[in-house]
């Protein structure tokens, strides 16, 4: 087999490759690898912390009582593992390694291809079998921060796990979600038209509305789906009103939740069309 | 039981090694004989304690060995307590992670036989 690399658009060849492989179309936009600052800051102070406090109990074993050895041993075994992690964490960051800069995620027409340190991989939107999105927004007075992180499990076996210390998540994250989960719609639509049940998690969609742990709402109770992110992120079933009703379920341990939401709007339009 | 992650595997044999460390010195505090300044008493032996304030006190190899035998059981368990917290906090994090997991694969399972259809 022979396939034509153009790197014109300045992606390497790996790339250009993996994303041929799998069809992906014309490429969109690429995202670098970020230095996970939050890791390195609570590895960093963990490590400084318990090296200090080893450091004074070394010395008071040595010039004072020796079973202050007890106390340095146990904050040695302490610090060691918060500054090898610390040193880890550094080293691999494109702060720090050079190869780390080479690293993306290049978002293309029907997929993405992520290049990292175990090669250069190409994912389908449309061959995507389950997605975990976790992601909850903390807010303090002075800042507010997301977390965001998604697990993927392929049509064809591989794993994928991508989270805010890899790329800038709160751009490529909602983009992932969203396409994933426009492309999954009309699979499970089909499937659910077919008089097939659909199960999300503790969630099943069926003719009659949700079931959530053998207690059905019918579809005629219910007038949407909401997300809260706020500390955890949980998804509910609301009325017509907007009142929270039925099922409260953990959105981040929930496969396939965005195209839950999208499979819930569309049934109710569809419910709506026909007067129902 | 389904294998928990790879990150979960990894912070838990971290906290299994910091309780074994634990145990290690609990067991090494427990044993030995009695001492002085870092330094071993047989019987016959005298102990000088100087106080901050220069006082001086002087305590037989009895004395002594009595209140460190004292001692040492609450060690033993202060110690141990901490390491088997640790160890616990290990097997908990392998327990919720394997479950987690298989939570994860029956989900992955359901989504396949509508990802099929397309």
């Amino acid at each position: 087999m022979t396939l034509l690399v153009e790197s014109a658009l300045g992606l390497a060849p790996d790339v250009t490759v993996a994303a041929s492989m799998r069809n992906l179309g014309e490429h969109r936009e690429s995202y670098p690898a970020v230095t996970p600052k939050p890791l390195l800051l609570a590895s960093g102070m963990f490590a400084v912390l318990f090296g200090v406090l080893a450091g004074g109990a070394t010395w008071g074993a040595i010039v004072g009582d020796p079973a202050v050895w007890i106390a340095a041993i146990i904050l040695w075994s302490l610090a060691t593992p918060c500054l090898l992690g610390f040193l880890w964490v550094l080293l691999r960051s494109p702060a720090v390694s050079k190869r780390a800069r080479q690293f993306r995620v290049h978002v293309f027409e029907h997929g993405w291809v992520w290049a990292r340190r175990s090669g250069t991989e190409a994912y389908r939107w449309d061959e995507v079998q389950a997605l975990f999105a976790n992601l909850a927004v903390f807010t303090a007075e002075v800042s507010s921060r997301t977390p965001y992180g998604i697990r993927i499990a392929m049509v064809d076996g591989r794993r994928m796990e991508i989270w805010q210390v890899h790329v800038d998540m709160a751009r490529f994250g909602p983009l992932l979600t969203a396409r994933v989960a426009q492309a999954q719609l009309p699979k499970a639509m089909a499937y659910f038209d077919k008089g097939n049940p659909v199960t999300f998690g503790d969630l099943t969609i069926t003719d009659d509305g949700v079931a959530f742990q053998g207690f059905l709402t019918p579809w005629s109770d219910i007038g949407g789906v909401e997300i809260d992110h706020v500390d955890q992120s949980y998804l509910s079933l609301v009325d017509p009103q907007g009142e929270p009703r039925g099922a409260r379920v953990n959105f981040g341990l929930m496969a396939n939740g965005y195209t839950f939401v999208l499979m819930v709007e569309a049934i109710l339009a569809k419910l709506r069309g026909v007067g129902r | 039981m389904v294998k928990p992650k790879t990150g979960v595997v990894i912070g838990a044999s971290v906290l299994a090694v910091i309780g074994v460390v634990f145990f290690v010195v609990a067991a090494f505090s427990s044993g030995g004989g009695v001492s002085c300044d870092g330094k071993a008493m047989r019987p016959g032996d005298v102990c000088l304690e100087v106080a901050e304030d220069g006082r001086k006190t002087y305590h037989t190899y009895d004395e002594v060995k009595a209140e460190q035998e004292a001692r040492r059981p609450v060690l033993l368990v202060v110690l141990g307590g901490f390491g088997g917290l640790f160890v616990l906090a290990a097997g908990g994090f392998l327990v919720a992670g394997s479950r987690e997991n298989k939570k994860d694969q029956a989900q992955i399972e359901a989504a396949a036989a509508w990802m099929r259809v397309g």
